[in-house]
């Protein structure tokens, strides 16, 4: 099942093809597009169907029409503010933007620069987790820009890369994907922190960030989905993890009229962990969709996955977790909790926690759990002179923290 | 390591014991399915008009239908043009007692350890035993029929309380509901029906036992229990096949619907033929089972035990439309060799204050591979409902595999539901204190599964939880963790 057919994948194609004279961009990565452009015109969009889609919604991806808009590359929009100390990368619309970007000094054996300078690099959409699908293809063959960060063995970023994504499209719908790559060496340490404003309704942000953690790295990584609830945001990110590396991540999606974010992680070498937390926060209609797929495909890995909910108005939360242990990937440890708030009547909330195991020597565990705030909790802080409004927000703030 | 080894291959290599064919001149229409095969069965069951309407109908919707695919079980798709949809044991006349029933079927049952003998039966229970696809034979009729309890094989409820069937078939299972209950609802040959007056809470425990014989056919058959106001009855079924080298599909649709204050209790032994250790042939369970809580206050129990089949496919279910209504679900099942499950339980929560509890424990030895899919919704007026989930793994082995896919909605922020899942082995701790303690490998093994599936052994009525300890242990012989 298909929304978007394979006829209309030719829209796609005219796009680009009419526009890559223009697009410096477009004539980069050359194989890469061809790919895409194959894989669209085969399949299309296929945004509905199969279990990845199950509770999901694809928003204006759905019609097949979202197309990337050329010329707007100024805008005032401010976005979200920058940290005090930083390597700082701005893109607006997708498209790097040296003014507003401060990268600074850097130690010896980093790269860190937009992916659109310099040479192209062998390794972006090289992933083994880079499943063909149609939201894939569809940022491989029309992103422009975005963080292209290489760390030779043993160097350690003290600073954060911080990269901020302001979209402004003056009101026109358009798609704006942007990629970047995260390629760490043995025994490298970096925090990289990704901010995401989706902007005006009708916009389509999709960002696709793959990491490479190298033997024995450690990588933070931070996505922050924020800004007014209007446009749409389709992020996804792809990691794979050589031997004794970290990965952390913390997703806090609280802005965006749909926001959907994917993690599709591989624990390739032995002793690898992952760390996986998210917040996502809504109110009024804003439909949040998160999931994740891990594979153990070595022994002695181990992941810990945090998703909580907090949900009010007509909001909707989607968590659809995939934890998936290959044969002989013995003394594997993964453990899986989800747990929803519920503030309001209105709200839907649907947890899809999933084990599958081909290994005997594990510890996997999940759990889901889904309520409201606790009566009794109310009641003691009602006692002690809070307002049941004060009650309710010291409660939820209370639970959304273990994430943060 | 080596000792493991060879428990395992022992465990794998174990023959299924109810594998022997009957030899009973049956009564079979050739295979195929088209509307003639169907006008053939409603003809030969003389049954009303209605019932036949019924089935076109059905048919005429499983034809818009293409079969599922999204469960997590690989198999050769059943041809259902191969199959003969109907095989009756010969009989001259309809039995007018026990006494009449070729000797043959009788021996059969004998042999399964369903004796159908009233005097040898154990007090307190009621057997409606389904040869292929017809009830060959109920017992304690008489008593049951004093009290006022309907207790027969679905064609004969036909025939004699048509007005119950026509209110109560397809209302918890409509026609429409999936690709093989739609073919259930055309084709069913027959089943159990039970009928439970107000009031009473029905003091025999009754039985169903089924058993393909026949090759080459299915069994569709289709139960419907109905507990009116206040009543109470648990049941029980079992199920066997002979040892065949082709697949044989088993698609049948079992209803309850429980009125206000009323409950239900539903034990399963499952033990159709598995295939052999190749993973050649076995039966297909494919199997749509659901209970509506229609009254408040009622409240339905399913406990199954699965142990057999090439593939087992089902979900019982319970619907709570009832305010203050339970549902419950307990499930131990076990795949062994290229065995394969997916199974769980769906719970909806409708009625306000509903309260239901999934325990399920899975056990995967040799190449089995087995899924706990299950699904939990809490309806907008769901005011205050509570679910607990727990889904517990064991593998065996590490050639096997045990998944779990909980679906989990709420739309109500005052419901409550908790999901919690482990996957584990046996630990080589809890074998060395065992083994300290003078108790072997292989007792050890069974005491810890023994103690891992207490939690749903103890919903079981008492004979049933000795034959499903029995069937685990057997299964189990051997394997060592």
């Amino acid at each position: 099942m298909k929304t978007a057919s394979p006829d209309k994948s030719l829209i796609y194609q005219d796009v680009f093809s009419s526009g890559q004279a223009a697009e410096p961009a477009w004539q980069r990565y050359g194989a890469l597009r061809e790919q895409a452009l194959a894989h669209l015109a085969a399949h299309g969009l296929e945004t509905r169907g199969d279990e990845a889609w199950v509770h999901g919604s694809a928003g204006g991806l759905a019609g097949g029409e979202a197309l990337p808009v050329s010329g707007l590359r100024q805008t005032t929009a401010t976005g979200p503010a920058a940290l005090a100390r930083s390597h700082r990368l701005v893109f607006l619309n997708g498209v790097f933007a040296p003014e507003r970007s401060n990268v600074g000094e850097l130690p010896a054996g980093a790269v860190v620069q937009p992916l659109s300078t310099g040479g192209e690099t062998a390794q972006l959409g090289g992933l083994p987790v880079t499943e063909a699908t149609g939201l894939v293809a569809l940022n491989a063959l029309f992103w422009r820009d975005g963080l292209r960060l290489e760390l030779d063995d043993n160097t350690v970023l003290d600073l954060p890369v911080e990269l901020h994504f302001i979209n402004d499209l003056a009101g026109k719908p358009g798609l704006v994907p942007t990629r970047n790559l995260v390629q760490v060496g043995a025994g490298c340490q970096v925090t990289v922190i990704e901010r995401h404003e989706p902007g005006a309704s009708k916009l389509i942000e999709q960002p696709l960030t793959e990491v490479i953690c190298g033997v024995g790295s450690r990588v933070d990584h931070i996505k922050l989905v924020g800004g007014a609830a209007a446009g749409e945001h389709f992020g996804r990110t792809q990691v794979v993890q050589q031997q004794d590396s970290r990965y952390r991540s913390w997703e806090i999606v609280t802005g965006g009229h749909l926001a959907r974010r994917e993690i599709h992680l591989e624990l390739a070498g032995p002793g690898a962990a992952c760390d996986l937390n998210a917040l996502y926060m809504g109110r009024g209609r804003q439909r949040f969709d998160l999931r994740t797929r891990v594979a153990h495909n070595a022994p002695g890995c181990t992941t810990r996955e945090l998703y909580k909910g907090v949900l009010d108005g007509e909001a909707r939360g989607v968590f659809d977790g995939l934890i998936r242990v290959a044969r002989d990937s013995q003394q594997t440890s993964a453990h899986q909790t989800n747990r929803n708030l519920l503030l309001s009547d209105d709200a839907v909330v649907n947890s899809i926690p999933r084990l599958e195991i081909y290994a005997d020597d594990v510890k996997c565990s999940h759990g889901s759990t889904t309520g409201q705030l606790a009566d009794e909790q109310l009641f003691y802080l009602r006692t002690r002179g809070f307002s049941p409004a004060e009650a309710r927000t010291y409660l939820a703030w209370a639970f959304a923290s273990e994430v943060i | 390591m080596s000792d493991e080894k060879k428990m395992l291959q022992e465990l794998s290599d174990q023959e299924y014991k109810w594998g022997f064919v009957t030899d009973v001149d049956a009564d079979t229409v050739p295979p195929g399915l088209n509307e003639d095969v169907i006008r053939f069965i409603s003809h030969k069951k003389n049954e009303p008009d209605w019932l036949l309407a019924f089935r076109l109908k059905a048919y005429a919707h499983f034809l818009t239908l293409t079969p599922p695919r999204w469960q997590k079980v690989q198999y050769a798709e059943p041809d259902l043009q191969a199959i003969s949809y109907y095989s009756a044991p010969k009989q001259k006349e309809k039995p007018k007692s026990i006494d009449e029933i070729d000797p043959e079927i009788l021996a059969t049952y004998e042999k399964l350890g369903i004796p159908l003998m009233e005097q040898k039966r154990l007090e307190g229970v009621a057997v409606d035993a389904v040869f292929d696809s017809v009830s060959v034979a109920t017992t304690h009729q008489k008593k049951l029929a004093d009290m006022g309890v309907l207790f027969m094989s679905f064609s004969e409820a036909v025939e004699s309380h048509p007005e119950l069937v026509r209110r109560y078939l397809g209302k918890v299972v409509p026609h429409t509901d999936n690709f093989y209950a739609a073919l259930n609802s055309a084709v069913f040959t027959d089943g159990s029906f039970v009928y439970i007056p107000k009031g009473l809470k029905c003091p025999l425990e009754l039985s169903t036992y089924f058993r393909i014989n026949a090759a080459n056919t299915g069994q569709f058959e289709r139960t419907l229990i109905v507990a009116d106001e206040g009543a109470y009855v648990s049941y029980l079924e079992g199920c066997t096949a002979p040892q065949r080298d082709e697949n044989q599909l088993h698609a049948a649709v079992v209803e309850l619907y429980v009125h206000d204050d009323a409950e239900i209790k539903y034990s399963t032994v499952q033990n159709w033929y598995p295939g052999d250790k190749d993973g050649k042939g076995g039966i297909y369970n494919f199997v749509t089972k659901r209970g509506l809580c229609a009254g408040d206050r009622s409240k339905i129990s399913w406990t199954q035990v699965e142990t057999g089949s090439a593939v087992t496919w089902k979900y019982p279910s319970c619907v709570l439309k009832g305010d203050d209504s339970i549902g419950e679900f307990y499930s131990v099942a076990l795949t062994n060799n290229l065995q394969q499950a997916d199974t769980g339980t769906k719970m909806v929560h409708l009625g306000r204050n509903t309260r239901s509890t999934i325990i399920s424990k899975g056990i995967s030895a040799g190449r089995g591979d087995q899924t706990y899919r299950g699904l939990v919704k809490m309806g907008k007026n769901a005011v205050n409902a509570r679910n607990f989930t727990q889904c517990d793994s064991m593998l065996l082995g590490d050639k096997c595999g045990a998944h779990t896919m909980p679906y989990i909605e709420s739309r109500n922020s005052t419901a409550r539901i908790e999901h919690e899942a482990t996957t584990t082995k046996i630990g080589e701790d809890q074998i060395f204190y065992c083994n300290q303690r003078g108790i072997s490998t292989e007792d050890a093994v069974s005491l810890i599964v023994g103690g891992f599936c207490r939690e749903v052994f103890q919903e079981l009525p008492l004979e049933f939880a000795v034959e499903a300890q029995k069937l685990l242990s057997v299964s189990l012989e051997g394997s060592v963790g």
